[in-house]
């Protein structure tokens, strides 16, 4: 029985005079795969650590059904936030072995599931005895969703799985995943960059931007405001009129519009000489937040 | 803190077994003869009251860095992962205490000839507080090092400063007359750096992040 | 495998017409079981409540129906349900972006009444 939402309330954490997480507020109901999209720099790991006591905040609340999750045993039980492996730790390299990491999960997570992580070994195929430094980044990875999937933690978060991993093994994961996910009622939160593949996996995406959740709905629900109206360029600023323009191209007399809007506001767009045409998840994201520069 | 405690002893009791196999192999050369002559090893011989402590503190420096980022990153709460590592560390003292006066006594008991106590038998009740008191320092050495490299450094200073106020104890403690005040001195002083870098134990863990 | 899905409508809306065209073409007959929310989710790699919402869309017109503890079937009369719903879409998904690609391309109703009629002789030859 999956009751634990995690919530965040009037998040805030600053490194120094950088302050990355401003008022922050989310609500992440149980039983369903969120996606965390943010770019490189605008503080995912560090609000998921937040989000799972791990690290520090100077203000604001965190709870998982209810109850503080600050170095509150029982509700970090529910919790599983699996993360990048370090390759070095403090300067010199990391001589654990993949098993020693597996006993420790075996003794923090109540819910461990040792049969599912044997078998996970194997397909991965991964050696217990090898130790982290010797590892390829992607088999790093493979370690991080093995203890993600194998925790069997009501709530289980993945800090950029895929990082490494080639296509055929990221497709692999997605379907980990969705398996794991129909098995249970576990609450996966994923987050990535890597946006267009894993849009069809998620249930609702959320929208990291400058400290901030942007966004927070469901896919479809999100994806369906936006369109591209294309055609001569006045055509398009009267057919935009009404609609909230995020971004243009010109080239030449072609103008290419960004545009979100409401149902009925998009449904007018049809009376005009303009092409149409809607935005995938990834398109959404780069029109909302690929406005300036870049990675911090 | 059971979890915790089921997580560090898997690393804690290799500092006990260590202990064990060095006392074994001493104990074997101080049985052939070994102590009487200046072979290589009774230098090591004439360490024994030093080892538990040399073996707690670099495991404790080392594990600052790596043990506690794993337990936090798998949901151990600072407080339960503070609590075992205190337990566990008082514990081996204790036990590695224990077998110090086995193997200071086995000589004599299997009555060997010719072999030399490594340490005066006053010295045993001094032990274990001392031990412990190089292990906080060097516990909370490995625990700044993960925020400052520098301090890091410094407090593994301390620690050694702690481990030669061991070294000197174990060997003026008989001559209370010759040395005076010294003793209770040297007792002193690593007590008081032990409890100082207990506190500073506390503070790092308390606002530690994973690493 | 994501396969037949594209990017230009959403996901669940192709599913919905995924399975409309199944039972048009009969791989669902009426009163037969479609896939479950898991089976679906596990053939195209998508949320099951991303399948669900597509089934459901189907069950709200009437297409599919659910039974308690067993899944969702073909509603008797659905491919005809199906045909209809086309139908009604018909007119504004195909005739009227046809009438207005012709007329911006400067064709008149008659010039584009002939094409359809050429159209239907030519769709009628073997």
């Amino acid at each position: 029985m999956n009751e634990c939402t995690l919530r965040a309330a009037g998040l805030n954490k600053s490194y120094g005079t950088n302050h990355v997480l401003r008022d922050l507020d989310v609500v992440l109901e149980p039983g369903k795969i969120y996606g965390l999209i943010g770019r490189n720099g605008a503080g995912k790991t560090t609000l998921l650590g937040c989000l799972t006591g791990q690290n520090t905040f100077q203000s604001g609340e965190v709870t998982c059904g209810g109850e503080k999750v600050w170095e509150n045993r029982r509700a970090l039980e529910r919790i599983c936030f699996s993360r990048e492996l370090p390759e070095t730790v403090m300067g010199s390299r990391n001589s654990q072995k993949i098993g020693h990491y597996l006993n420790a999960a075996m003794v923090f997570f109540p819910n461990w599931d040792q049969k599912y992580a044997e078998a996970l070994l194997k397909e991965f195929n991964l050696d217990p005895k090898k130790k982290i430094y010797a590892l390829s980044r992607g088999q790093r990875s493979m370690v991080t969703i093995l203890i993600a999937l194998a925790s069997k933690a009501p709530v289980t978060i993945l800090d950029e799985p895929v990082s490494g991993l080639d296509v055929v093994m990221r497709e692999r994961f997605y379907q980990l995943l969705l398996e794991e996910f129909s098995r249970s009622e576990r609450t996966f939160v994923v987050s990535t960059h890597i946006i267009e593949e894993a849009a069809a996996v998620f249930e609702e995406v959320l929208f990291l931007d400058r400290g901030q959740i942007i966004e927070h709905a469901p896919v479809d629900e999100l994806v369906d405001q936006f369109r591209y109206v294309s055609g001569l360029a006045e055509e398009v600023d009267r057919a935009c009129t009404g609609l909230t323009v995020l971004s243009t191209q010109d080239m030449g007399r072609r103008r290419t519009a960004a545009v979100r809007g409401g149902e009925k506001a998009l449904a007018e767009l049809s009376s005009y000489d303009v092409d149409v045409a809607p935005l995938n998840l990834q398109n959404v994201f780069v029109a909302l937040c690929g406005q300036e520069h870049p990675q911090a | 803190m059971k979890n915790a405690l089921r997580f560090l002893i898997r690393s804690h009791w290799p500092v006990v077994v260590s202990f064990l196999i060095y006392g074994g192999v001493m104990m074997a050369y101080a049985a052939t003869g070994g102590t009487r002559s200046d072979g290589i090893l009774t230098t090591y011989y004439y360490l024994f009251p030093l080892v538990p402590a040399l073996f707690l503190s670099i495991f404790q420096f080392s594990s600052g860095t790596a043990y506690l980022s794993m337990a936090l990153s798998m949901g151990c709460t600072r407080r339960a992962y503070f609590g075992a590592n205190q337990v566990l560390m008082v514990l081996s003292v204790l036990v590695n205490w224990v077998l110090t006066a086995l193997f200071l006594f086995l000589p004599q008991w299997l009555g060997w000839q010719g072999v030399e106590p490594f340490m005066p038998a006053a010295a045993l009740p001094l032990l274990p507080l001392v031990t412990l008191a190089v292990g906080e320092c060097s516990s909370a050495a490995g625990l700044l090092r993960r925020e400052h490299a520098v301090l890091g450094v410094v407090c593994y200073g301390v620690a050694f400063v702690a481990l030669m106020c061991l070294a000197v104890l174990v060997q003026v403690v008989k001559q209370v007359w010759l040395w005076g005040d010294l003793p209770a001195i040297l007792l002193s002083v690593s007590v008081i750096l032990g409890v100082l870098c207990l506190v500073v134990e506390v503070q790092q863990t308390r606002q530690a992040v994973v690493r | 495998m994501r396969g037949t899905l594209n990017e230009q409508s959403l996901i669940y809306q192709q599913i919905a017409a995924m399975l409309e065209d199944d039972i048009l073409r009969g791989v669902y007959r009426e009163e037969e079981q479609v896939p479950s929310t898991n089976e679906l989710s596990r053939a195209y790699n998508i949320n099951p409540a991303t399948a669900g919402k597509g089934l459901n869309l189907l069950v709200g017109e009437g297409i599919l129906y659910k039974r308690r503890g067993l899944g969702m079937f073909v509603a008797p009369g659905a491919a005809e349900k199906v045909k209809e719903k086309r139908r009604a879409a018909f007119a504004a998904r195909y005739v009227a972006p046809m009438v207005r690609e012709g007329t911006s391309l400067g064709l008149s109703g008659a010039e584009l009444l002939e094409l359809v009629q050429k159209a239907l002789e030519e769709g009628e030859q073997p």
